[in-house]
C-alpha cells in the first residue's frame, strides 16, 4: 500500500506543478487573475504531497519494508534507526524526492509569503519553480521511482515494479531482509546525518532567486524588485552551500582516512562552483542596489548560479564522472544534461533579448577607479576566474582531453594547487581593501591612509610569528595577506562601535550590539570576513606544516613525530559493534616530553554484508586547537594468532597543525551570515527624525 | 640440430648484456632500505588507477597496496622519481597523475586557465576602461561618503 499512495502522490505532485505552470502562463497572457491564484494553488499544493511521498518512504526504511527495491537497497536488519533516516539520502531515488521535497518547501514559502509583495513577479516565479520541480519529479516518477517493488518471476528471478506485472508473484519480506544491502559504509558517520540536507538546501534554494531573475526578464519589470525579493533567499542559500561543504569537509576527514579535508574531487569542485558564483553575485548585487549598475551581469550571475547547480547535479548523478562521492551510473543522466541546457540558454537568451531592447541598462555611471564599484568588479573577475580554473580542472580538461585525443586524465591537487593560489592570494588582498572603499570615488591617499591602521597591525602580527618560530616565507606571506582582511573586518567593526559609543555615549558592548542591529549586512559581512580568514589560517598551516609518517609499531613500540610519541599498547581484534561490523582497534598512548597526552584508538571498520568497498578505515585523533594528532590504522599483521606479542600494526601518523581553523572558520561564517540575513531593526522614530532630516539636507 | 652457442660462449654474452644493462642503470641501486614514507612520498603524485581521484598512497585496495609494492621495488632498484611516474604512466595511462606528463596534454590543463585568468583581466581592464570612458557624463554629488543609510552616514561624519 506504501508504494502504491507514494506513486500516486508523485503522480499528483507532477501533475500540479504541470498545471501550475500552464495555468500561470496562460493566465499572465489572458489577466485572468483567477487561473493566476488558481497556478499558486496548485504550485502550494506540491509541497504537501510530496512530503506525504517522502514521509511514506521514510515510513517503509523504518518499518523494514524490504519488498520496496530502495529500502532493500539501503538498509538491512541491522541498521542503527539513525541510519534508517539517513538512507532517506542514502541511493539516488531517495535523495532525489528528498531533493523535490526541499524544492517544494521553498517554493511554498515564497509564493506564501511574497506573493502580495511580488505580485507582478510571482506568476513568472511560480511557472518557472514549478518547472524545475516538474522535472525533477518527473525523474521520480518515471526513472528512479523509489517505491519500485521486488517481484519474483517464474524462474524465481527479481523483477521490479510498483504495480504487480503479471506472471510475478510476491516475494517475502524475510526473505528479501536476508540479502538486503544494508547502507554504504561511506555513509554510516554522523557527518552524514546533516551534510547532506545542508547541501541539497544550498543547491534547491537557488532555485528562488534564479526563478525571480527569469521572472524578471520575462515579465520586463526589471526594477530592482527581484534583487530586493531575492536577498535573503541567496544569502540562506549561500550559507546552506557553505555549511555543506565544511560538513563535507568534515566528513572527508573524518571519514576517507586520508588526513584531509579537501582532495578537488570532481564532486566536491562541482558543489563549490555554485557557491563561488554566488558569492560573486552577492558582491555585485550590491552594486545595482546603490548605483543601478550591473544589471545584465547580476542576471547573467545569477542564472549561472543555478546553472552550476543543475551541472553539478547532473555531474554527479549522471556517471559523467567517478568519485566516491557520486551516484552510481544512471538513466537520469541524458534529461538532465537537456534541462541544464535548456534552462541555461533560456536564460542567456532573454538577457540578450532585454539587453536588446535596452532594459537592462545600467542606471548610474562609474565614477572614479578607487571607489567600491570597482573593487567589486575585481572581485567578481577573481570568482569568475576561480570558478572557471575550478570547472575546467574539473570538468573542462577531462572532457576535452577524452574527446579529442581519447585520452583519459586526471586533473587533480597538483594542478589545482598551481593554477589557484595566485586568485585566492587576490581575493584575500581585496577583502582586506574593498571594506575601506567608498562608494561612488576616493582618491587613493585617503584609501592609502585608511590601510595604514591594519598593515601596520599585521605586520606586527607577522613578526610575532617570526619571533615564535615561524620563517618559512610563503606562510609568512601567505599569513599576512590572509590576515589583512581579518584585521581590516576587525578593525571596521571596532570603528563603527567606536563612533556609536562616542555619539550615544553607551558601554562598548551596547555599542557592538546596536551597531550590528542596525545594520546587519555590513557587520555580518565583516563576520562572514572575518570566518572566512580564519578558515585560510587553518588552510595554510595544514598545508604548508602537515607532518607526516607511516611506521609499523609492535606491541610496546612507538614512532616519534612533531615532538610527539606514540606508543602502541594493544590491539582488539574482532570486535563486534551493535550494527553487526567488526572492529579491529588499536589502543595506543601520545606522549609529549614524557607525559601522557591522550589514549588514542584507531580502527578498521569491516560490514560484512556491504556490497562494494566494505572495509573503512577510522581515524583516531587528539584534537587541539594547535593541530590535531591524526592516526590510522592502515593494517595488522599477527604471525602466531592468539599470541599478541607476536602482533604488529601499521600506522599512518599526521600532524595537522591548525586544521581546526577550518572548522570554526566555518562556524564563524556561519553565524556572520545568519547575521546577515536577519533584517535591519529599525530605529525608534524619534531618533530617526533627525537624521533623515539631516541626510535629505545634505543630499 | 647444431648447437650454434655454445654455453660458454652463452655465458659471455650474458655477461655482456648484464654489464651493459648495468652501464644503462640510472644510479646505483640504493643501500639504504626504503622506507614507506618514502613510497608514500611518490604514492601521493600518483592516482589510483582503478578507484576513482583516489592517491595511491591513501587507496586501501589489495591492487594499491601492490603498487605501492612496486614503488618500493623500483626505488630500491634505484630509480628516480620521475622514472617511476614514467612507468605507472606507461602502463596504466595519463590518468595515474595529477598533471599530464604528455606536453600537449599539460599544456592544454595548464594553459587554458592561464588564458582563462588573462581574458578575465582583460574583461575587467576594458570595463573600467569603458566607465572611465563614461565618467564625466554624472559626477557623484557626496562621493567620499558611504551611504548605507542615514545612521551610516552619521558614523561616517563622526569618524571625519
Amino acid at each position: 500500500m506504501i508504494s502504491e499512495i507514494g506513486t500516486i502522490c508523485l503522480i499528483l505532485a507532477f501533475g500540479a506543478a504541470i498545471y501550475a505552470i500552464i495555468a500561470s502562463v496562460i493566465g499572465v497572457r489572458r489577466g485572468d487573475n483567477r487561473l493566476v491564484v488558481s497556478a499558486r494553488n496548485a504550485g502550494l499544493l506540491t509541497f504537501p504531497l510530496l512530503l506525504t511521498a517522502m514521509l511514506l518512504l521514510l515510513s517503509a526504511l523504518l518499518t523494514q519494508q524490504y519488498q520496496i527495491s530502495y529500502v532493500w537497497q539501503v538498509t538491512d536488519p541491522n541498521t542503527p534507526t539513525i541510519f534508517r533516516i539517513t538512507a532517506l539520502w542514502g541511493s539516488q531515488q531517495g535523495s532525489l524526492l528528498f531533493w523535490c521535497v526541499l524544492m517544494s518547501v521553498f517554493a511554498f514559502v515564497a509564493l506564501a509569503t511574497q506573493w502580495r509583495e511580488h505580485r507582478r513577479l510571482m506568476p513568472y516565479v511560480n511557472a518557472f519553480t514549478m518547472a524545475s520541480l516538474a522535472f525533477f519529479v518527473g525523474l521520480v516518477l518515471f526513472l528512479e521511482n523509489p517505491f519500485t517493488r521486488i517481484w519474483a518471476d517464474a524462474a524465481g528471478n527479481p523483477v521490479g515494479g510498483v504495480f504487480q506485472p503479471s506472471g510475478t508473484t510476491f516475494v517475502s519480506v524475510d526473505i528479501l531482509a536476508q540479502s538486503a544491502r544494508g547502507l554504504n559504509p561511506l555513509l554510516r558517520h554522523i557527518g552524514m546525518i546533516i551534510h547532506p540536507p545542508m547541501l541539497y538546501l544550498g543547491f534547491v534554494g537557488f532555485v528562488i532567486p534564479f526563478a525571480f531573475a527569469m521572472a524578471a526578464l520575462a515579465s520586463g519589470d526589471l526594477s530592482s524588485n527581484w534583487i530586493k525579493a531575492t536577498r535573503r533567499w541567496t544569502l540562506a542559500s549561500w550559507l546552506f552551500l557553505g555549511l555543506g561543504l565544511i560538513l563535507g569537509g568534515r566528513w572527508a576527514y573524518d571519514v576517507l582516512g586520508w588526513g584531509g579535508y579537501w582532495g578537488w574531487d570532481p564532486v566536491e569542485n562541482a558543489a563549490f562552483l555554485p557557491w563561488l558564483i554566488g558569492t560573486a553575485f552577492l558582491h555585485s548585487v550590491m552594486i545595482q542596489e546603490k548605483r543601478g549598475m550591473l544589471k545584465t551581469w547580476n542576471m547573467a550571475l545569477i542564472i549561472l548560479t543555478f546553472s552550476a547547480v543543475m551541472f553539478g547535479t547532473f555531474a554527479t548523478r549522471s556517471g559523467l564522472i567517478e568519485s566516491v562521492h557520486s551516484f552510481a551510473q544512471s538513466e537520469i543522466g541524458i534529461p538532465m544534461f537537456v534541462f541544464w541546457a535548456g534552462i541555461t540558454l533560456t536564460g542567456v537568451v532573454l538577457i540578450v533579448y532585454r539587453r536588446h531592447q535596452g532594459h537592462l541598462r545600467d542606471e548610474h555611471v562609474f565614477a572614479g577607479i578607487v571607489s567600491r564599484e570597482s573593487m567589486f568588479v575585481l572581485n567578481n573577475v577573481i570568482f569568475v576566474a576561480l570558478t572557471g580554473a575550478i570547472f575546467w580542472g574539473s570538468f573542462g580538461a577531462p572532457i576535452i582531453a577524452e574527446l579529442t585525443t581519447n585520452t583519459d586524465i586526471t586533473l587533480g591537487a597538483e594542478y589545482f594547487e598551481m593554477v589557484t593560489p595566485p586568485l585566492f592570494i587576490a581575493m584575500y588582498i581585496l577583502m582586506g581593501i574593498a571594506p575601506l572603499s567608498a562608494w561612488g570615488a576616493m582618491s587613493i591617499g585617503r584609501l592609502g591612509r585608511a590601510l595604514i591602521a591594519p598593515i601596520a597591525i599585521t605586520i606586527l602580527v607577522l613578526v610575532v610569528l617570526f619571533l615564535t618560530g615561524t620563517t618559512q616565507a610563503g606562510a609568512l606571506l601567505g599569513y599576512g595577506v590572509v590576515l589583512l582582511a581579518g584585521v581590516v573586518a576587525v578593525y571596521e567593526t571596532v570603528r563603527g562601535a567606536q563612533a556609536r559609543k562616542r555619539k550615544h555615549d553607551e558601554s562598548w558592548l551596547a555599542a557592538f550590539v546596536n551597531i550590528f542591529g542596525r545594520n546587519r549586512r555590513r557587520y555580518g559581512g565583516f563576520i562572514v570576513h572575518l570566518g572566512i580568514t580564519v578558515i585560510g589560517i587553518g588552510v595554510i598551516g595544514s598545508t604548508l606544516f602537515q607532518q607526516e609518517t607511516q611506521r609499523t609499531l609492535a606491541v610496546g613500540d612507538s614512532l616519534e613525530l612533531g615532538g610527539y610519541t606514540l606508543r602502541l599498547d594493544t590491539v582488539d581484534l574482532g570486535q563486534i559493534a551493535d550494527d553487526g561490523r567488526v572492529m579491529d582497534i588499536a589502543n595506543l598512548t601520545l606522549l609529549r616530553d614524557g607525559s601522557e597526552l591522550a589514549r588514542i584508538r584507531p580502527r578498521l571498520d569491516f560490514y560484512p554484508q556491504a556490497q562494494g568497498m566494505n572495509t573503512m578505515t577510522i581515524a583516531g585523533a587528539h584534537s587541539t586547537l594547535e593541530n590535531d594528532f591524526y592516526v590510522l590504522l592502515s593494517g595488522y599483521e599477527q604471525t602466531n594468532p592468539g599470541d599478541s606479542t607476536t602482533l604488529s600494526a601499521t600506522f599512518k601518523v599526521y600532524l595537522n597543525p591548525l586544521v581546526n581553523l577550518v572548522w570554526w572558520g566555518g562556524i564563524i561564517l556561519i553565524i556572520g551570515t545568519v547575521i546577515s540575513t536577519l533584517p535591519n531593526e529599525t530605529a525608534p522614530a524619534r531618533a530617526r527624525r533627525p537624521l533623515e532630516a539631516r541626510a535629505k539636507a545634505t543630499a | 640440430m647444431i648447437n650454434r652457442f655454445p654455453p660458454a660462449r652463452l655465458r659471455a654474452c650474458a655477461l655482456c648484456f648484464w654489464l651493459l644493462l648495468w652501464l644503462t642503470l640510472p644510479a646505483y641501486a640504493q643501500t639504504e632500505p626504503i622506507t614507506d614514507d618514502d613510497v608514500n612520498v611518490l604514492a601521493n603524485r600518483l592516482y589510483c588507477p582503478v578507484c576513482p581521484n583516489e592517491t595511491l598512497d591513501a587507496c586501501r585496495t589489495e591492487a594499491c597496496a601492490q603498487w605501492r609494492e612496486d614503488i618500493r621495488v623500483q626505488l630500491q632498484a634505484g630509480a628516480t622519481e620521475q622514472q617511476v611516474i614514467d612507468t605507472f604512466v606507461a602502463r596504466f595511462g595519463q590518468r595515474v597523475v595529477g598533471n599530464p606528463q604528455d606536453p600537449a596534454l599539460r599544456a592544454l590543463a595548464v594553459g587554458a586557465p592561464i588564458l582563462l585568468a588573462g581574458s578575465a583581466v582583460i574583461v575587467g581592464v576594458l570595463t573600467f576602461a569603458r566607465w572611465r570612458g563614461r565618467k564625466g557624463i554624472e559626477t557623484p554629488t557626496h562621493a567620499a561618503s558611504s551611504v548605507d543609510d542615514p545612521y551610516r552616514t552619521q558614523i561616517e561624519r563622526d569618524l571625519e
